[in-house]
């Protein structure tokens, strides 16, 4: 018992501030961010997520493949191998039973430990009236950037109408896994209040209802949620990470009906889903309806030639797109579960009320166009001793074809290897699907990627992964069909509970068009080379330090950049009403195209990625007050400091000066 | 008791203390310091303000080395320890050029013992006087930590912050230095050590070293420097109270600096 309170003392210990994502994770959004130049994303489910697994732990004698697959780290194969051992067994009798597991090593118990319990078995049959028991918050938070930028200059024509303050408000009940509902209101910098465009208030709100085994329902949504079909060929709506140091996550996981709680603006459906179950069979069907936001084109035709995914409306211009068009969508999913196979069928109707069409560019020649999109895909998975197999084929309307197969093996005790094959049509057409690709969506590409993970020991762990992509037709910015490679290798060392170390090694190659004034713009090779040190600290109960170091190496046709960061961050907790942190940041990069991205710790629920180029520091404090149990507080401030620099950002978002600085505050209510 | 001896690369940020136009092209021998064992190395100069932390023992030293064999670049530095309660305070003061053109600084010192953490910090006043172009001077602060990982494992973390960082009223800046590094040792003869240095505006620097001891009297030392591609050699012996190391480095262009170390330590009373 006293070695199991010193296990979880220092997991809890090392977890210290853990809403934040695992380090895994945060590599991987770090490199997301990079793909996708999203510094501080809206969309945070994820957090949301880890922090209910927190509260709420998921008991591992209870839990099925769908309950298992919440927890962001395991693979099919390790929810497989413990649903498989309960099965000959029956029910763990504590966690240390979990190291009797296949395929479950320390460092994966280490990672989910906060996350699982093994309780006894609880009855599931819950009422509905049992269900109005659970957990209920309200949470308020605002963000202003002090530095005024051109933007609120109302000389300018395209001046913001709003005031500089971020607002967003939650209300959120949870009972479990069985009865979520709450509502989200969103206003960004810049965007009015009670006033104007926004005479409701704020300029984004949304509501959700989700429901787990209610009655014949094995799971019903009303309002806003998220639909996730196979691996992601035709629609997948939750946070889809990339390529990382985790090489054994290359299969998309995630339920297939989630409720929406994000204050994302975009990537959601709105309007019911339900999910039955009979036997092993399982369906869900969904219909949506919303508005939104497009660059309208009218000549000949109206249409519009781009989706508005920001969800800023702070001036005239941004304004006029708002809500233009409206989407419907509609679909089903239908799969089997037997022994280790899963099979299913999926299938997709995208409708616009007005044509989408993008500009007539030779890389748009086989984008989706018109006013409707069909997407259907059979999608599989197995699980055999140690290998886990995984697949899914698409086709859209004309039946171009979409192929993603991938496996995971245990090939020993100590290595993993993983593989994936993807071959996607250069006219295959998808709007919201989001697999594990090179590329944003699931077209036109061609590639297999491998990876491989050792552990020679307890304490260290290698891993690497090799992937090969090509592109058989063009690609924005890319005037030619091309080819791209991308390697890693990392080597991680945990020598004790309280001090863990990785050291990183990337390199990419992709190609870029080189000169747009040039008469033939062609490609050139782009390479992008990182070296990375992580480090982290537990040094007491109170306190723990993390700090990093990252060099990058640009290269497009002889134009070289290099890029440099280093920081260090410490961590106190000194009572369970008062945690601090603080970060010290130096940066130094060649310009914009050697940026290192570095995730910040933030307010709970909230997490940024900034890119940091030129040079200069870059600081933030977050202070936590919880002065008792149903009330909390936060407050962030955080500066950049540029050397040389008199002018920071371009348009409406430029700034005089070299600083910039941003106060954010967040107030939660429990009850 | 046996020791395991781990190498471990840490992230950790060491800022040394120079200013641009004195930045040395050449590795200092003894940079390294920071990331050993005090204790296992009697008479070793404490290389940062966090590595004060761990002393125990009262000592001096004198370095001076004459660059590239030319007296004009002659520089010396006094360091002293002295050891108090859960750390150590510390001088440093440096002196290099010469009467014409001559930098010099005065440092002081604190490092404290938090467990595993040493942390430090040093305040220093860097002085650079040209003759018959006047002289300019500025603060600045040195902050680092040093972590014990393990018995053989210590990465140090410190950063060089001009404080008032002109050297002059119109161009010159002094450069924030940040220095990243580590310690093994391997065992109690054999100590490697390496850094990554950032200086503001330079490309990336990474100084590596080895130092082995033969029972504990004799010392032979080997480091490379990647920014300047020069490397350093040298040896040492203890004479009761004393070490006394005499070290040559080889800069491929610029020749040969010799370079002599004695430092006092007074032993802890029983």
């Amino acid at each position: 018992m006293n070695r199991f309170l010193a296990i979880l003392f220092s997991l809890v210990c090392s977890h210290l501030f853990a809403q934040e994502p695992p380090v895994q994770m945060q590599q991987q959004l770090e490199d997301l961010a990079l793909t996708s130049e999203l510094e501080d994303p809206e969309d945070d489910q994820l957090l949301q997520l880890l922090e209910q697994l927190k509260k709420d732990p998921i008991n591992i004698n209870t839990a099925g493949e769908e309950q298992f697959r919440q927890i962001p780290i395991l693979t099919d194969l390790q929810i497989d191998h413990i649903l498989r051992y309960r099965k000959i067994l029956g029910n763990l009798l504590s966690i240390y039973e979990l190291q009797a597991v296949p395929h479950w090593d320390l460092r994966t118990i280490r990672m989910v430990l906060p996350n699982i319990s093994a309780g006894s078995s609880e009855n599931l049959k819950e009422s509905f009236l049992s269900r109005l028991k659970g957990d209920q918050y309200i949470l308020l938070r605002m963000s202003r950037v002090l530095e005024r930028s051109k933007g609120y200059d109302t000389a300018n024509s395209q001046h913001y109408l709003g005031d500089r303050n971020r607002l967003m408000f939650r209300y959120r009940y949870q009972y479990k896994d069985l009865l979520y509902f709450g509502l989200v209101g969103d206003k960004d910098a810049g965007e009015q209040f009670f006033r104007g465009a926004q005479a409701k208030g704020f300029d984004f709100y949304s509501f959700h209802f989700f429901a787990r085994r209610l009655g014949i329902f094995r799971s019903l949504a009303l309002g806003d949620y998220t639909i996730n079909l196979g691996q992601g060929l035709i629609h997948w709506q939750s946070m889809g990470l990339g390529k990382n140091s985790e090489v054994m996550g290359v299969k998309r996981q995630a339920p297939v009906l989630m409720p929406y709680r994000s204050s994302g603006e975009f990537n959601f459906n709105r309007g019911v889903a339900a999910g039955f179950q009979v036997g092993r069979v399982e369906s869900t069907v969904f219909f949506s309806h919303k508005k939104i936001s497009g660059n309208l084109e009218t000549d000949s035709l109206e249409r519009f030639t781009s989706m508005l995914t920001s969800g800023y409306y702070r001036n005239e211009l941004e304004i006029a797109g708002r809500n233009r068009v409206a989407h419907t969508s509609y679909g089903a999913n239908i799969h089997y579960t037997g022994a280790g196979l899963r099979v299913g069928m999926n299938m997709v109707v995208n409708r616009f009320s007005i044509p989408f069409q993008k500009r007539a560019e030779p890389y748009t020649r086989y984008a989706f166009s018109g006013n409707q999109g069909f997407n259907s895909s059979v999608d599989f998975s197995y699980t055999y001793n140690y290998i886990h197999v995984f697949g899914e084929a698409a086709f859209d309307g004309d039946l171009n074809p979409a192929v993603l197969a991938g496996a995971m093996m245990s090939v020993h005790p100590k290595v993993d290897i993983s593989l994936l094959y993807r071959h996607l049509a250069k006219d295959y057409r998808v709007l919201f699907g989001s697999a594990f690709t090179e590329g944003s969506l699931p077209v036109n590409e061609k590639g297999i990627y491998t990876g491989i993970t050792i552990r020679p020991s307890d304490s260290w762990q290698f891993s690497a992964f090799a992937d090969q992509s090509s592109f058989p037709w063009l690609k924005y910015r890319v005037n030619a069909p091309t080819r791209s490679h991308d390697y890693l290798v990392q080597w991680s060392y945990r020598p004790n509970k309280q001090f863990d170390i990785y050291a990183r090694y990337r390199q990419e190659n992709k190609p870029i068009n080189d000169d747009p004034l040039a008469v033939i713009n062609h490609p050139v090779p782009k390479s992008r080379q990182s070296l990375r040190v992580h480090a982290h600290s537990q040094l007491n109960a109170e306190l723990a330090f993390r700090s990093r170091v990252e060099l990058l190496w640009y290269d497009r046709k002889g134009n070289k950049e290099e890029g440099f960061l280093a920081y260090i961050e410490g961590f106190y907790q000194g009572s369970q009403k008062w945690k601090a942190n603080l970060r010290l940041q130096f940066f130094e990069t060649g310009g914009y195209n050697s940026r290192v991205y570095a995730y910040e710790s933030d307010v709970l629920y909230s997490f940024s990625i900034p890119a940091n180029f030129d040079s200069g520091l870059r600081y933030y404090c977050n202070l936590n007050w919880k002065p008792y149990k149903k009330m909390q507080f936060w407050l962030r401030w955080s500066q950049s400091v540029y050397t040389n620099k008199k002018e920071l950002g371009s348009g409406l978002d430029q700034i005089s000066g070299n600083r910039r600085s941003e106060l954010k505050c967040q107030w939660l209510y429990i009850f | 008791m046996k020791h395991l001896f781990l190498s471990c690369l840490l992230c950790s940020i060491d800022f040394l203390a120079r200013s641009q136009v004195s930045l040395s092209p050449m590795a200092h021998p003894y940079a390294l310091n920071a990331y050993g064992s005090i204790q296992k190395e009697p008479g070793l100069l404490w290389g940062q303000a966090a590595a004060l932390g761990a002393i125990q023992n009262f000592s001096a030293g004198l370095y001076g080395e004459q660059r590239f064999m030319l007296r004009e670049l002659s520089r010396y530095q006094f360091k002293l320890a002295l050891p108090v309660t859960g750390g150590g305070f510390g001088l440093d003061a440096l002196y290099s050029g010469n009467s014409s053109f001559h930098s010099s600084g005065l440092g002081l010192a604190y490092g404290k013992k938090m467990g595993k953490l040493d942390a430090g910090l040093q305040f220093n006043y860097h002085r650079l006087a040209t003759t018959g172009y006047g002289s300019a001077s500025y603060v600045s602060v040195d902050a680092g930590a040093i972590l014990q990982v393990n018995d053989q494992f210590r990465t140090g973390l410190q950063i060089h912050y001009p404080a008032n960082g002109s050297l002059n009223k119109s161009i010159e800046r002094a450069a924030i230095i940040y220095t990243t590094g580590f310690g093994y040792q391997v065992s109690d003869k054999f100590f490697a050590a390496a850094e990554i240095r950032k200086t503001e505006n330079l490309p990336v620097q990474v100084h590596a070293g080895l130092q082995y001891s033969f029972d504990q009297k004799v010392f032979a030392l080997l480091g490379i420097e990647s920014g300047s591609s020069s490397f350093y050699f040298g040896g040492g012996f203890l004479l009761d109270r004393f070490r006394i190391d005499v070290t040559a480095s080889l800069h491929p262009y610029l020749g040969i600096t010799p370079g002599m170390m004695i430092v006092f330590n007074q032993p802890q009373k029983q």
